[in-house]
């Protein structure tokens, strides 16, 4: 991950990197997976709302605004967390920088997620994913599985059963 | 970066080989009707035999819901590898393209190539030469084609085992090497049935049901001595490179199951316990446990297959079954989890 995270401007906003970056979410938590990489990822928590909030357009400024209403954290050190967290999903290729310029006016994040005090604060866990790398394998050897199930390489053809 | 042209061209000039073929072969899969065509001879008659079991024997002037095409290399007069690969992007020699209700697989190493048209409700594979297809081509054939078009009806081709009865069953699903086969070998002594033992496919529409797609069933080699009683019927125990595999409806027939209403998700797990266990599992951990190696096997398949199985994990309960290594057990222990009463209201929410 990186070590030294430039702030991102406020206005900031992102998007999933699709096609290649697919995600789902169940039960508090989201599941990324990377079908260019093999790479699985799991986010939850905090990072799970926040997840949230950045894929339906909300820009880091006002996810900030609304994240440190909810949970038990300084407001300071939820923005520096919240610029780490979007530049590591960004450096996996997770997530891209909208452009603004090619999408109109940045939009407000919906009513209920703006910056309402929530009654009684979540405990702050920080703002992490979990990366899984093995089933990357199945890229890389062979994108059509039979990897450690059926041994590789493939046989040549005058063992294929007839 | 996206070659429709090139995939309309292919699918023309399959179609315009397509008469050549011999007279269908005709299959319920999935509850549709499917006809699978074949050039070549015996070798790609041979990529039939996994689906013997859905075999429907009938003269009925009926269309097809599904056609599927299949030749082998030395039948056509074109290259389809060398004409898609030249223009498609090519990953580790893989190449997968789609567009315009088109999709196309590309495995240049085994020299096999899968079109779907979806509007027309056609698969074509190309063999480069059948008889010299890897083992495993003749475990699973056609997957991908299957796959796209239960993708495009609503449903899901799963990398999972399925056990159950005619009331009801459960898929076994979780990442090579788990123990899907194993589990699924187990019951084929006991009073549950197979649907399954690596790919099935799932129609996510309510009652969400579970297909039978092969007969199909392979084991790890280590794992032979665990069922001794099926050491005649492995078709390729003397080649070691290749894992053991067998076809269930050669000697038990009765032992297959075409379809089940799903009732539960379990993800088994090699524990080496003395009993087996179920545990609950969290429906995100479920997820994660089933969706990658489903959702990685099957390219141009991503995105709507992730969604049909979180659909699954948050509609179903999901278990952790933690293996005893004795099959005898282990069957026991699914017949006394698949018989006890369950929420059968799980099947209305999916979907």
């Amino acid at each position: 991950m990186n070590n030294s995270v430039k702030p991102r401007a406020p206005g900031a906003r992102f998007r999933l990197n699709q096609p290649p970056v697919i995600a789902e979410a169940i039960e508090g938590e989201v599941m990324v997976i990377n079908l260019d990489s093999g790479a699985y990822y799991s986010v939850s928590g905090a990072g799970a709302v926040v997840w949230k909030a950045l894929l339906e357009g909300a820009t880091t400024a006002a996810l900030v605004a609304d994240a440190s209403s909810r949970f038990d954290v300084d407001r300071a050190k939820l923005a520096g967390d919240v610029d780490q967290f979007v530049a590591d999903l960004v450096t996996e290729g997770i997530l891209v920088p909208v452009d603004d310029a090619d999408n109109g006016a940045p939009t407000e994040p919906p009513a209920e997620s703006r910056g309402a005090p929530h009654d009684g604060k979540v405990r702050y866990d920080g703002l992490r994913f979990e990366r899984y790398d093995d089933m990357r394998a199945l890229l890389v050897v062979d994108p059509v599985h039979e990897v450690g199930e059926f041994g590789w390489p493939s046989r040549t053809g005058d063992d294929a059963p007839k | 970066m996206r070659p429709i042209g090139t995939l309309f061209a292919l699918r023309d000039a399959f179609e315009a080989a397509a008469p050549r073929l011999a007279p269908r072969h005709r299959y319920r899969i999935a509850g549709s009707r499917v006809g699978i065509f074949t050039g070549g001879g015996a070798a790609t008659l041979n990529l039939l035999t996994a689906f013997e079991p859905l075999r429907v024997n009938t003269t009925a002037t009926v269309e097809d819901d599904l056609s599927v095409f299949v030749f082998d290399g030395a039948a056509l007069e074109f290259d389809p590898g060398a004409l898609l690969s030249g223009a498609a992007v090519a990953s580790e020699g893989l190449t997968a393209a789609q567009g315009d209700g088109l999709q196309a697989f590309l495995q240049p190493d085994i020299g096999v190539l899968a079109l779907y048209d979806d509007t027309r409700k056609r698969g074509y594979i190309w063999c480069r030469d059948a008889a010299t297809l890897p083992y495993y081509e003749y475990a699973a054939p056609l997957k991908h084609v299957l796959q796209w078009w239960m993708l495009a009806g609503g449903g899901v081709l799963l990398h999972s085992a399925a056990v159950g009865d005619r009331t009801g069953g459960v898929l076994v699903a979780g990442p090579s090497g788990a123990g899907k086969s194993s589990t699924a070998l187990a019951c084929i002594e006991s009073p549950l049935r197979i649907a399954g033992d690596d790919y099935v496919a799932v129609d996510c529409r309510p009652p969400v049901t579970v297909h039978a797609l092969y007969s199909t069933a392979k084991v790890d080699r280590a794992s032979l001595g665990r069922h001794p009683s099926l050491a005649a019927y492995f078709r390729n125990i003397d080649r070691p490179d290749e894992k053991p595999m067998l076809f269930v409806h050669q000697f038990a027939p009765d032992r297959l199951l075409s379809q089940f209403p799903l009732q539960a998700l379990v993800v088994p797990n090699v524990a080496g316990a003395t009993r087996t266990s179920f545990e609950p599992m969290a429906a995100a951990d479920a997820l994660r446990a089933i969706a990658p190696s489903s959702i990685l096997l099957f390219p141009l398949a991503g995105r709507i297959a992730f969604a049909r199985i979180a659909a699954l994990c948050r509609a179903f309960p999901a278990y952790r079954m933690n293996l005893s290594p004795d099959a005898g057990e282990v069957a026991d222990a699914l017949v006394r989890f698949i018989g006890r009463p369950l929420d059968r209201t799980n099947a209305s929410r999916c979907a």
